[in-house]
């Protein structure tokens, strides 16, 4: 059963979140799928961290979900994993039991297969809790194999994709019909969750024969409306850019996954205009922080020489995802310019607060590694003994802010 | 109350006029107040930062400290003495670039890799056998296999550096130009155009030319050896023109990028194109890109409002687009974007009858200059034909229908994760993913080897004569 979290009664008609997570690795009558092979495959393989990835986003939606600005109402998982990812999954779903059993939620075990006939019915289902209130938050999470039918058009691949006995594109769904089919209803009395989150982690790669079958052919989770006035913030965030593939790591996450948690998590954080009860600013990542996050991610992918972009589209203005229990640590580097003066300084960060957090004498190793909480701080850079021309004290203060920091001291004269 | 105002520190008379958006934090880094650096803003006394971030992703942050009392304190932003770039065109790239990948060095085909692994199994086995007196049929195998191993390793790791110089002097690049409505078929190749030495910077492995606007369509057309030809449209109309800027890369291709000469709306699509949407929607309250500067510049920057548009678009900002989009649509009644944000507004606000006209006006206009013009005129106009009879008579079904078939063609093989509509294709009215075949020389066009070279040489020849200022860049 794919409503594997329901907390609909105990919200009593409060707005909630209502998720739809699809991950799919297993694919049937794709090479090594154990089905009747498919008439082609596109050199498509077996996937191994896609159901996993599904998973996790359930599984995060779980452990944040005081910290979500609405109560999470439902989740529905659609999981077709690897038989290694199986049982660690099954595992997972254990913990959750354990976490939670008692505390409200219904809970259900095991996930339903991802295929066409399954996301198609959870999809209607989730469009029926979404038009239960207008400021009710929806979320999408697709992992698996995708292309796309041109540019601009992410097609999502299921686990019964290529089964011989139907068309060969109809277990494949249009992402952006699924956004239509969201659509707020023409009559303005009734309801429709404004905030809409897409993700879609999966390959945009554009199938060199796809000319070759009818775009009709491609099923569409939800009919689409034309809709009336279209006031909603649906913000799409897409693991990769036209013609690319995305990736992941074997047997654990895709690493758009991995970046997007770790953005939630804090390095998406920004500060809010409001304070918590010891003082500091309250943070929150928003629609368009997580967006400037992912993007600064990227530098993340260069290292890992793979060609993959994060790309996202606001859709609409601001809205909190997730609010932070706290300012976000850091990481950054310290560094004296020049080199030469390192023996000589005394170097000192300290917090808005006038607490030192960081003392060293020497700054040893060079350039210093560290993580900071995110906030103002206050950086000294002391000549010892001075005089020693032509090096000078340093003083510089400033924010530090996701997704890191590097200070510099320059003590040069 | 103390009032702060702003100043931009930067070389460039445009960065320094420009309407960057500010914020200002309190210590403990609680939001005070966004604005804009043409604005005044009043705040209490107390410490705060005032800061600025640039599309590239660097920051400025100053600490200010407000007495009790009224007054009056202007804010210094911008980088510090010692990081500022040398030059203005320098400055404009530093900050405004987006953040360029570079691709890889060339890879080694897999006939390279065996073709080098038999040569060293050949290698390896005549040395085995040589060296032993015997036929020793281990150790031969054994010394074919190192020898194969090494012969990979040497090509794929060592070589591969010297093979991608080689792949690099193989290379051409031809740029060529195109005007008209490549929708209706009624467009034509520049033949005779070259960019003169005024509108033309060349530094190390960057050429940027200017275009002005001449009221006509322009298309700027990118050929490399073995790539499909990058067609981009080019937002000069009017009083305003743009740049392009050709970048050659560790890989010896050649990127092509197109920048406005309306500062703000370089600012906003750089923004966009890092994703930085709250410093976009911050910056996109300036009036410089707003429906009333539109009417106050005599409606000389279309291109500028509709950049403005796409971006209060995608910032669902509905409210604000009612008046700008609808001048934008029948003020200039040639920009197709003015069609497709009016046909966008118009269906987002319920209206799908008028905005499905809206759409259909783009057969006359032409291809949309900015690619979520195009992108939402084809979602648009396919959920109109596939979901609209009963809400649209068979008059307008078939405008609809005869609308998607001109546009289906260059959605196909438009990069939408590139602001500007950009899409590939020999011919740019007929769109295709076919690398370029033959001679590059014989299509005609503009060398852009010959032309980096060209400036290679002058530079050198600048450099000794003196220092030399810098031209164009943001002008």
């Amino acid at each position: 059963m794919a409503l594997v979290f329901d907390n609909r009664h105990n919200l009593q008609g409060a707005p909630g979140l209502h998720a739809l997570i699809a991950g799919v690795s297993l694919y049937k009558h794709l090479p090594n799928g154990g089905g009747p092979p498919a008439e082609e495959n596109w050199d498509l393989s077996q996937l191994t961290a896609t159901a996993l990835t599904g998973y996790k986003i359930y599984r995060w939606l779980v452990d944040n979900q005081k910290r979500l600005p609405v109560g999470l109402a439902t989740v529905r998982l659609l999981l077709s994993p690897s038989a290694k990812e199986a049982p660690k999954i099954a595992q997972g779903m254990s913990e959750i039991r354990a976490l939670l059993d008692g505390r409200g939620p219904t809970l259900t075990d095991e996930p339903s297969p991802c295929t066409l006939a399954n996301i198609s019915a959870e999809a209607r289902e989730w469009r029926k809790d979404a038009r239960t209130h207008n400021v009710g938050v929806t979320l999408f999470y697709f992992a698996g194999h995708g292309i796309q039918r041109e540019n601009n058009d992410p097609v999502m691949l299921l686990e019964d994709f290529g089964n011989p006995q139907v068309d060969f594109l109809t277990n494949s769904v249009v992402f952006k019909k699924l956004v239509a089919g969201m659509v707020p209803q023409a009559d303005p009395a009734k309801k429709m969750a404004r905030t809409q989150l897409y993700f879609v982690d999966a390959c945009r790669v554009l199938p060199a024969n796809l000319a070759n079958y009818e775009f009709q052919d491609i099923s569409n989770l939800l009919t689409g409306e034309l809709g009336g006035v279209d006031d909603r913030a649906t913000p799409v965030y897409l693991a990769t850019i036209p013609n690319t593939l995305a990736f992941a790591k074997i047997d654990q996450q895709t690493l758009f996954s991995e970046a997007l948690l770790q953005c939630l998590d804090g390095d998406g954080g920004v500060p809010t205009d409001e304070e918590d009860e010891s003082g500091y600013a309250k943070w929150h990542v928003t629609t368009h922080s997580l967006s400037e996050a992912l993007h600064d991610k990227l530098a993340y992918l260069k290292s890992l020489e793979v060609k993959q972009v994060f790309y996202s589209s606001p859709g609409g203005g601001p809205a909190t995802i997730v609010k932070l229990d706290a300012p976000p640590e850091i990481g950054g580097t310290l560094e004296i310019d020049p080199d030469a003066a390192l023996p000589f300084v005394v170097v000192e960060v300290i917090d808005e607060r006038g607490n030192v957090v960081w003392k060293l004498s020497p700054v040893k190793p060079h350039p210093y590694k560290g993580r900071l909480r995110a906030g103002t701080y206050t950086l000294k850079a002391n000549i010892a003994d001075p005089p020693r021309p032509p090096y000078v004290d340093y003083w510089k203060s400033g924010p530090l802010s996701p997704p890191g920091f590097r200070l510099k001291a320059k003590v040069r004269s | 109350m103390t009032t702060l105002s702003f100043e931009l520190g930067f070389k460039s008379d445009e960065l320094r006029r420009l309407d960057l958006p500010v914020e200002i934090r309190k210590p403990n880094m609680a939001l005070v107040r966004r604005a804009l650096a043409s604005e005044e803003v009043e705040v209490g006394p107390g410490t705060y930062y005032v800061g600025i971030k640039m599309p590239a992703g660097q920051e400025s942050w100053v600490e200010v400290k407000v007495p009790e009392g009224d007054g009056y304190e202007r804010v210094r932003l911008g980088p510090e003495p010692d990081d500022e770039p040398e030059s203005e065109s320098e400055e404009l790239r530093r900050y405004f670039a987006p953040a360029y990948i570079p691709p890889p060095l060339e890879g080694l085909t897999y006939l390279a890799l065996i073709i080098a692994a038999a040569v060293g199994v050949i290698a390896g086995a005549g040395l085995g056998y040589s060296f032993t007196e015997t036929y020793v049929k281990t150790f031969t195998a054994l010394a074919a296999a190192a020898g194969a191993g090494l012969s990979v390793l040497l090509l794929s790791k060592a070589l591969r550096p010297g093979y991608t110089a080689v792949k690099r002097r193989m290379r051409e690049a031809r740029l060529r130009t195109f005007s008209g409505n490549v929708l209706r078929g009624a467009y034509e190749a520049e033949k005779r155009w070259s960019p003169d030495a005024e509108t033309t910077v060349k530094t190390e492995d960057v050429v940027e030319i200017a275009f002005e606007g001449r009221n006509r369509d322009q298309i700027v057309q990118l050929l490399q050896t073995g790539e499909p030809a990058v067609n981009v449209m080019l937002p000069a109309w009017g009083d305003g023109g743009c740049r392009v800027v050709l970048k050659k890369q560790p890989d010896a291709r050649y990127t092509l990028e197109v920048h406005l000469q309306h500062t703000e709306a370089e600012l906003l699509l750089r923004y966009w194109e890092q994703g930085r949407w709250q410093l976009a929607a911050d910056a996109a309250e300036s009036s410089a890109v707003s429906a009333q500067e539109l009417l106050r510049m005599k409606r000389k920057q279309p291109i500028a409002a509709a950049v403005g548009a796409y971006v209060l678009l995608r910032l669902g900002a509905l409210e604000r687009l009612h008046d700008w989009s609808e001048n934008l649509m029948h003020w200039f009644e040639w920009l197709p974007d003015g069609a497709a944000v009016r046909g966008e507004h118009l269906a987002r606000s319920g209206e799908h009858k008028k905005a499905l006209r809206a759409f259909c006006t783009l057969r006359e206009r032409g291809l949309p200059y900015f690619s979520d013009g195009l992108s939402y005129a084809v979602d648009r106009l396919r959920l109109y034909r596939d979901i609209g009879e009963g809400h649209f008579d068979a008059v307008e079904l078939k405008d609809c229908a005869d609308t998607l078939a001109l546009l289906e063609p260059f959605s196909l093989f438009t990069d939408f994760s590139k602001p500007l509509t950009t899409y590939t294709g020999l011919d740019p009215g007929k769109p295709d993913a076919n690398p370029v075949g033959g001679k590059l020389a014989e299509r005609g066009g503009l060398d852009v080897i010959e032309l980096v070279q060209s400036g290679s040489k002058k530079k050198d020849a600048e450099e000794e004569k003196g220092p030399r200022t810098a031209i164009g860049a943001g002008s």
